[in-house]
């Protein structure tokens, strides 16, 4: 199986740890890119910034993003991501402590692909974690490659 | 001349005549003459007694009328009569008369009352009304009782509008007048005048009242323009208020926000890490190590189980009530049937009531509900076979809807404790729970208009109380 690539975009270095933890442990092949903030995301994504010398046309296969992000919050880095046609299709996954309506419908009027609420009973986390690894994936037919490739 | 002059004329002018007559037959024989003469001064007698009778029947009478009609006339007493005995055409005339004089009398009483009642208008309104003439000069004004008068000076009548009113004021008057009198249009505009107690607002309204013609009602407004002042500054308080309110309103959500978010993510870590060195370190901790961290664990779980119920609880104060029917029984029906799929090995009898239905926020009523019957269903699982009712009553002359249980109750002295915030009548080795529930349950009830309370005795079960 090929190593998939995730995009973790997660300010906090306990919950970075918790999750590639989790990854690791699943029986997906994966390697976990960190951004620690929105601007970094888009950097990586768009090979801008500290990415420049990135291959921009290698896109992740998932973006685990959270909502409360210093300077670009999640909700405008996916807004960002739909509105360029290099990543309007990326699955990206909603990975938060927060469980107000009022994110949970934006993110899905923003086109998020799934939301998932972090517990704090690491037990369920990690199950969270390795599921949704499976699932977007393994189970989840991704969509063809779009841009420049 | 009088018709009884006109009537010696006529006689006079007979007699006359008959003198003639007596010169012109003094020429005939003296039988002749003296036939002519006997019929004639037999004409002339009875004349005379027709006269006599014609003065009693007609002449005096009409003498009478015309007299009376003239006193009348003179003396202005519409309220005389004229009296005509007997039953003829002058008797008729007599009448009409009076009906005339009637008449006249009663159209007179009306215009008079409706002058009374017009002077007893202007003399009731709040309003100085003045005549101006084109020129600006006051023509004339009616005052209002008790008070000055609208102008700067006291005897205003044939002053100029300039001695009327301080400061600039007469030029926009003048401007108002010349409009109301182009126009025809009401022109209002407001003037004032330093008193003794300080300046006086007043309201003038200007009409054309008749070609150069101005009419003005002039009204002091100041109480009424302190009163708006006054408003108008209350209400700049109360926006400000509102608005310093909604900044902490919006404090309040960012706290519960940033609650919600940012003290889950160490207690995350907490629970995280532990559990981690729980599985990757087991073989160096002894049974006691595990322990601790088993109970480090339970403990990060329980305060995020607590920062939940907390903001549960704010976002029921914090959220917008939207009102429609709920079918109260539908919705127990449901709860009580996740609690039984929670628990399948407990044996407990629910009775729902059918067809209660209350006007209500679904969502907050739900959450209400179910706190109730989570309590109900937590509280009586001491008991071999536990029984959960949920109904509609009358209780002391009120009539509520309840939850009722026979599980272990409560001592009714702390039943004021039971609906605050972090209040727990039982020890959390005991029953588990973060104590905000009833709290919860209490803000829905109050948001919804209603009261709630409760009914209990130690291990004889608890009902709950609500109205809508």
């Amino acid at each position: 199986m090929d190593k998939k690539t995730i995009l973790l975009v997660e300010d906090n270095t306990d919950d970075e740890v918790l999750t590639i933890h989790a990854l690791k442990e699943s029986n997906v092949p994966n390697e976990v890119v960190v951004a620690r903030d929105g601007v970094e995301a888009l950097d990586y994504l768009f090979g801008k910034g500290s990415y420049s010398s990135r291959d921009a046309s290698v896109m992740p296969d998932l973006i685990l993003l959270d909502l409360k992000l210093p300077w670009i919050n999640g909700l405008e880095v996916l807004q960002r991501i739909r509105a360029d046609e290099r990543t309007k299709l990326l699955p990206v996954v909603i990975l938060t402590s927060s469980k107000e309506e009022s994110d949970l419908i934006q993110s899905y009027k923003l086109g998020a692909n799934s939301y998932i609420r972090k517990t704090v009973d690491f037990v369920q986390f990690r199950d969270a974690i390795q599921q949704l690894g499976l699932y977007w994936l393994v189970l989840n037919v991704a969509p063809p490659k779009v841009g420049v490739a | 001349m009088t018709i009884r002059k006109k009537t010696l004329i006529i006689f006079g002018i007979t007699l006359s005549t008959l003198l003639a007559i007596m010169y012109w037959t003094h020429s005939l024989s003296l039988s002749t003459s003296y036939a002519i003469f006997s019929f004639l001064a037999f004409g002339v007698g009875f004349l005379a007694l027709f006269l006599l009778i014609i003065d009693k029947l007609v002449l005096s009478r009409l003498r009478h009328l015309s007299k009376t009609i003239s006193n009348i006339g003179i003396s202005g007493d519409i309220s005389k009569r004229v009296s005509i005995k007997g039953k003829d055409e002058l008797s008729d005339l007599g009448a009409a008369i009076n009906r005339m004089l009637m008449e006249l009398q009663d159209s007179q009483n009306n215009l008079r009352m409706s002058e009374e009642k017009n002077r007893a208008i202007l003399d009731a309104m709040p309003d100085t009304i003045c005549q101006f003439k084109k020129d600006g000069t006051l023509e004339g004004y009616k005052p209002v009782k008790g008070e000055d008068l609208p102008f700067l000076v006291t005897e205003p009548v044939g002053k100029k509008i300039r001695e009327l009113m301080p400061l600039k004021q007469p030029e926009r008057a003048k401007n108002h007048m010349q409009q109301a009198l182009q126009t025809g249009e009401i022109q209002v505009f407001d003037y004032s005048i330093l008193r003794g107690d300080g300046w006086h607002n007043y309201e003038a309204r200007m009409v054309k009242s008749g070609k150069d013609l101005v009419l003005t009602i002039v009204r002091d407004n100041t109480e009424q323009k302190q009163a708006e002042a006054a408003l108008i500054k209350e209400k700049e308080e109360v926006e400000k208020r509102t608005h310093q309110l909604q900044i902490y309103i919006n404090e309040l959500e960012a706290f519960a926000y940033s609650v919600s978010h940012d003290l889950r993510a160490p207690l995350r870590s907490i629970d995280g890490f532990s559990q981690m060195l729980f599985e990757h370190y087991n073989d160096k901790l002894d049974d006691e190590g595990k322990s601790y961290l088993q109970r480090v664990r339970s403990a990060s779980q329980r305060m995020a189980e607590l920062i939940d119920d907390l903001i549960n609880l704010s976002r029921v104060t914090r959220s917008e009530m939207r009102y429609e029917t709920v079918d109260l029984s539908a919705l127990a029906r449901t709860i009580t049937m996740e609690l039984q799929q929670s628990q399948p090995e407990r044996d407990v009898e629910f009775t729902i009531a059918t067809g209660l239905v209350a006007k209500g926020d679904a969502h907050l009523l739900r959450v209400a509900l179910k706190n109730l019957l989570d309590n109900a269903w937590k509280f009586s699982r001491k008991q071999a076979s536990a029984r959960i009712k949920f109904g509609y009553a009358e209780t002391n002359g009120q009539s509520a809807y309840f939850v009722r249980d026979n599980g272990v109750g409560f001592d009714m002295a702390y039943a004021n404790k039971l609906f605050g915030a972090f209040q727990r009548l039982h020890s959390p080795d005991e029953f588990e729970g973060s104590g905000i529930g009833l709290a919860t349950v209490q803000r829905i009830i109050h948001r919804h208009g209603g009261k709630i309370w409760a009914e209990s005795a130690v291990g004889q079960g608890a009902t709950f109380y609500f109205t809508l």
